[in-house]
Formats: C-alpha cells, structure tokens, sequence
C-alpha cells in the first residue's frame, strides 16, 4: 500500500518541472507552436529540431491536495500536531468531489519542416507521449483508509473511479496554409501507435452498509457497471509483464494502430488584432495487444447467512457464494477496445501594439514583427473522463530584439489561482531556443505547487 | 544585450533555486491504513414450531457452516480484533443459551464466543465480545461456524405451546479492524 502511495507521489514530483503550453501557444513563432495550431502562420523556410532535444515538455496536475500536503517534514506537519496517517487522512479530507490528478510529458524525436511555396508549409515529426489522467474519489479513499463502519448509511459511488493512462508514439505530418493575409489555416494527421493502456471510465454503482431489520447490518452493492481494460500490461500467462524496452520500443508503429488529426486557424481581423483557435487530438486509438479486461455488473444485498435449522444439510457459504455470483456478473477476457484521445482546444485573442523599426524593414511582411508588444488572452479546454477542464490565461509579451522575445502569463484552472508563468524564446544564429517555466511563485517548493510545468527546445531555423 | 542576460540569469536561477523543500518520503514507511469493516454474520428466526416437534420440546438445536472469510492473505496478516456483536429478540416465556463456535477444516475449535445467556421475554438483548487476535492466533484458522441454541427448561415445567405464536429472533455481526500497512 505504501509503495503505491510512494509511486504516485514520486511520479507526481517527477512531472513536476514541466511545460506550460498555454506560455508556448503563439510565441514567437516557435515550430513546436505547429503541434498546438496546425493553422499557426511561419515566417522560415524550414526548420529542424534537435534530436530529442527540440521539444521537451511534461505538465503535472494535482487538485485538492499537494504532495507537500502529505510528505511535509516539519515535524508537526501542516496539521498541527498530527503523525504521518493523520496527515494522509487530513488531506483525504481536503479533496473535494470533482478532484484529479492529470499529467503528460512529451518527448519529441525527430521534427522539421519546409515551406513548400509562398502559401504552404509543410511539417512532419515523430513523438513520444505519456498522458495520465486519475480522479481523486474522496469517498472511495475514505471507505478504503477507514471502513464501512462508520459510515453507515453513506452512499459510496464507484462513479467517481475514474482512470486513464496512455503510453504512445505519434507519427505525424501537418500543413499550414495561408490563404491571404489575413487568414491561415492548417491541419495535421496522426498516426498513433498505442504501447500501453489502462482505462477504466463510465463506471456507475454504489455501495451502502444500513441499519437492517432482519440483522444488524444490511449491505447493498446497487447496479454496479464497472469496467477495467487494459493493453500491453499481461502477457498470455496473466503476469504483469513491462519494462521500458517493450514500452517505448512498440511505440514507433510497433504497437496497437490509432489514427487522429489536428486543425487550426489564424485569423487577422485588423493590423493589431489576431484571433486564433485549434482542436488537437481528435482521434482514437484501437488496443488488441496484450488486452486484459475485466466487467462487473449487477446488484445484491446481504444482510448475513440466514440458518434454517431444518433437517437439510445445507451448505450456506457455497449458496451465498452462487447467489452473489449469479447475481453480480463478474467477466474477464481480451477482446479489443478503443480509446478516444484526450480532446484539446485552444484559442486565443490577441492585440499588439507598440510599433518597432522593424516595420521600415519591408522584406518581412508579416503583421507581428511590425510590433514589440501584444497583450492577450487564451482559452484551454481538455475532455477528460471526468468532465471537461478549463485553463483561461491572460499574457503579455515583450519583444526586445529580433534576437529575443519573452511572454509572460497568468493562468487561472482547476489547479491554481496563483499561476505565474514565464517564457523567452531566444534566436541565435540559426538557433532557436526556447524555455518556458510555470507557477513561478511555487518554483521555491514544488511540492506545495498543486500544478507546475517545464518545457525547453532547440531548434535550427533558416530564414 | 543586457536585457538579454537578465532574463537568462533571472531564468537560471529560477530553475536552479526550484526545490523540493523539507519533503520526506520516508515517512511513507510509516504509512498505514487502518480500516473498520462491519459485515453481518448469521441471523435465524424461529417460531414455536420450530422448537416443538412431534409434540415434544427439543432440548437443543445446531447449525454450521463453512464460511471463507479468513481464508485470505489480508485476515491473515493485517486482522488485528474483531467486535461480535449479538441482537436477541426473545418473546418465549422461556430462557436459552446460545454457543456460537468456530471450527478449522478439522473440526476442531478454535474460538468460542462466551454463552450468550436470554432471559424469558427478554426483546432487547445485546452483547458485544472483542476478540484480540494477538490473543488468540488460532482463529485465523477458523473455517466454520457453528451455531447451538439450547432450550432450557422451564421453572414450572410448563412447555411451549404450539399454538401460541412465539418468536426468537437472531441477528450477529462483526466489526473487523484491520491495520494493512
């Protein structure tokens, strides 16, 4: 029990140094920008990223609790006086109905790009990424750390179980067309390949320990319809079989097939103002490799072994044990499954001003490099199993060079009213390079942070 | 230039001064969860009937059953005491005992709950017995339950009557306390 709790923790501080991609949606041009809006305008004739290096991005997510909440070495704890399980239960009670754990890391492999001619754009690359998303159910904690006992006539909902874990590579090649100057648009193919999955969403039932009539307690598992599937966890003997190799090796069109697209938009309404918007991800990926699932259906109420005292011999456990069997259907196979990915939308509104010399320079003719600042706002949306979850970020961004440009952001969601975020996109030569850190204020103490995030990339770009 | 190197410092030592303060995961050895899980046991209802047959009162009446609840890693190894508890509703004019026993596979006993003693008319019977299983090791290997319900005689020698509808009620559970770690 405590290695798991140790695991998520750790793999939740892990993810921690991450990236924000509201700070790398619309900066600077950036090709990474390409993955967030297929329909981003370019200003190069081609890029290349560096192998494994031009697009390092993680993004870990806890609402409700920090892990510092839990794991704080003060002694006494942020709860006064309180030992380790106290703490561990304090912060249970913390969580409220709708919390959730949500990350995902990226790694990009290989990318570039070429401008195919005045309109078009081309871009293709190959990346790797993990993407995990766990409800916080406070009651089901609750009815695991402390019981039915005390919570009689409590109903537990196993609604509120919900997880999803995805280990894939993308393989994936985008244009971005500008069909005037005002107006451009862009979409990108995928082609999935699924390493790994866990999915357990849609599940409903509840579980309720009563006062009863005919026996002290009388307990209801009432229309439970839950799920597990899995992919590339078992092997054909049942045996947890992974390792990093068979991971990220099936992730380069090794694994379970999964196809889905992008598509975007930039819209100029005048010289200074720029609306954008994209839908990422809309697409599925089809597990048949190494699938183990599990269903449980039905309802039953107990309220104890009823003794006849007949002349009957009656085997009363093996009785029970058929009823509840025949009446809670419990189901194991390896059939296929398919899994929607995660949804995402970004938009964005965005107003510049503070002209630069840069506008006597008539060989670039694109509106921003008129202008040394914009001041913005941008809207995130992500479809998890839980419901849909919103980030609003309000930006500036501050040009200081052709050499230098830096965005900084103030995000509101789930997770945080207190999201501070920076990024500098620095051009050098042919090079380009990019970091972006957010939750500034929490970088001191990450483990207080219930959201922070890193990213960085380096980047060859010929004008 | 310098604008430049500002930001750059100014971004180093964001991420260089990033930490993780004063966290320590080894308090997770520490880590326990300490559930308390009510389940009902056995329960019977008897009538008049059911303790006159042929005429003739029964002096005692026995029921078993093989039951798997301890049969399993986590009673094995994180079970630390259970509270029995006992509901009678007696509306004979007469008193009973009641034994409840647990056996292993082999019959043979490894705890027995203390006689449970029900006055005549008594419909508000309640007991609660804890069982320590630090005390009492041999528990675990329960597998049956047996249950004995003795009639005892009357003071007057007055038997029950078949004709006058009378109940004995039932009802156990037991609170299971458990420390998994």
């Amino acid at each position: 029990m405590r290695k798991i709790l140790l695991a998520l923790s750790l793999l939740y501080l892990m993810t921690t140094q991450a990236q924000n991609k509201q700070i790398l949606y619309g900066f600077d041009k950036i090709p990474q920008g390409l993955l967030l809006n297929p329909g981003a305008e370019t200003t190069y004739k081609y890029h290349v990223g560096i192998p494994f290096l031009s697009g390092l991005s993680f993004n870990g997510n806890m609402s409700g609790i920090t892990v510092a909440d839990v794991f704080r070495d003060d002694g006494i704890g942020i709860f006064s006086g309180t030992d380790f399980n106290t703490k561990f239960r304090n912060a249970i009670d913390k969580l409220g109905d709708k919390d959730y754990a949500y990350i995902n890391t990226q790694i990009e492999v290989l990318s570039g790009g070429y401008k195919l001619n005045d309109r078009d754009y081309l871009s293709v690359g190959f990346y790797t990424e993990a993407d995990v998303f766990m409800s916080l159910p406070k009651d089901i904690f609750t009815l695991i750390n402390e019981g039915n006992a005390a919570y009689l006539n409590k109903t537990f909902s196993i609604s509120d179980i919900s997880a999803k874990g995805d280990v894939l590579g993308v393989l994936h090649a985008g244009i971005s067309r500008r069909f005037n100057n005002e107006f451009t648009a862009g979409a990108r193919f995928k082609i999935y390949s699924g390493s790994m999955n866990v999915t357990s969403t849609g599940n409903s039932g509840t579980f309720t320990t009563r006062e009863g009539q005919d026996n002290i307690y009388v307990h209801h598992l009432n229309n439970i319809d839950a799920g597990v599937y899995s992919s590339g966890i078992y092997d054909e003997e049942n045996e947890v079989d992974i390792s990093a190799g068979s991971i990220f090796g099936s992730t380069f069109l090794g694994g379970n097939f999964g196809l889905g697209f992008d598509v975007g938009l930039t819209y100029h309404y005048n010289e200074q103002i720029e609306l954008t918007a994209s839908l990422l991800d809309i697409g599925f990926v089809s597990y048949s490799k190494n699938t183990r699932n599990g269903t449980v259906n039905g309802s039953y109420t107990f309220s104890g072994v009823e003794f006849q005292y007949d002349d009957q011999n009656t085997n009363y456990w093996a009785d029970l044990e058929d009823d509840f069997d025949a009446n809670v259907i419990r189901e194991e196979n390896r059939e296929s499954y398919t899994v929607m990915r995660p949804i995402k939308f970004n938009s964005s509104f965005r107003y510049s001003f503070g002209k630069s010399r840069n506008e006597l320079n008539c060989h670039d003719i694109t509106f921003k490099d008129f202008y040394d600042n914009a001041v913005g706002a941008q809207l995130y949306s992500v479809f998890h199993p839980n419901g849909t979850a919103f980030a609003l970020t309000g930006f500036y961004e501050r040009k200081f060079s052709n050499y230098l440009n830096t965005k900084f952001t103030y995000t509101i969601d789930d997770f945080s009213y207190t999201n501070f975020g920076v990024g500098v996109s620095a051009n050098i030569w042919k090079l380009n390079i990019y970091g972006m850190v957010d939750n500034i204020f929490q970088l001191s103490d990450i483990a207080d942070a219930n959201r922070a995030t890193f990213q960085l990339g380096i980047n060859l770009i010929y004008n | 230039m310098k604008t430049f190197l500002k930001i750059i410092v100014l971004n180093t030592l964001l991420l260089v001064t990033s930490c993780v303060k004063d966290i320590d995961f080894n308090q997770a050895q520490d880590f326990e969860i300490t559930p308390e899980v009510a389940v009902s046991l056995v329960k019977f209802n008897l009538d008049q009937n059911d303790l006159v047959m042929g005429g003739i009162e029964i002096d005692s009446i026995s029921q078993s059953t093989v039951f798997t609840m301890l049969d399993n890693t986590t009673a094995q190894e994180d079970l630390v005491k259970i509270d029995f508890q006992f509901e009678v509703v007696n509306t004979f004019n007469r008193d009973f005992e009641i034994n409840l026993i647990f056996l292993d596979d082999n019959d043979i006993e490894t705890y027995r709950i203390s006689t449970l003693k029900i006055n005549a008319q008594d419909e508000d019977f309640n007991y609660i017995e804890t069982l320590v299983i630090s005390d009492h090791q041999e528990f675990l290997l329960s597998r049956k339950i047996q249950v004995i319900l003795r009639l005892l005689p009357s003071s007057d020698g007055s038997t029950i009557d078949p004709n006058d509808p009378r109940t004995f009620v039932f009802k156990s559970a037991g609170i299971f306390y458990f420390r998994i770690d």
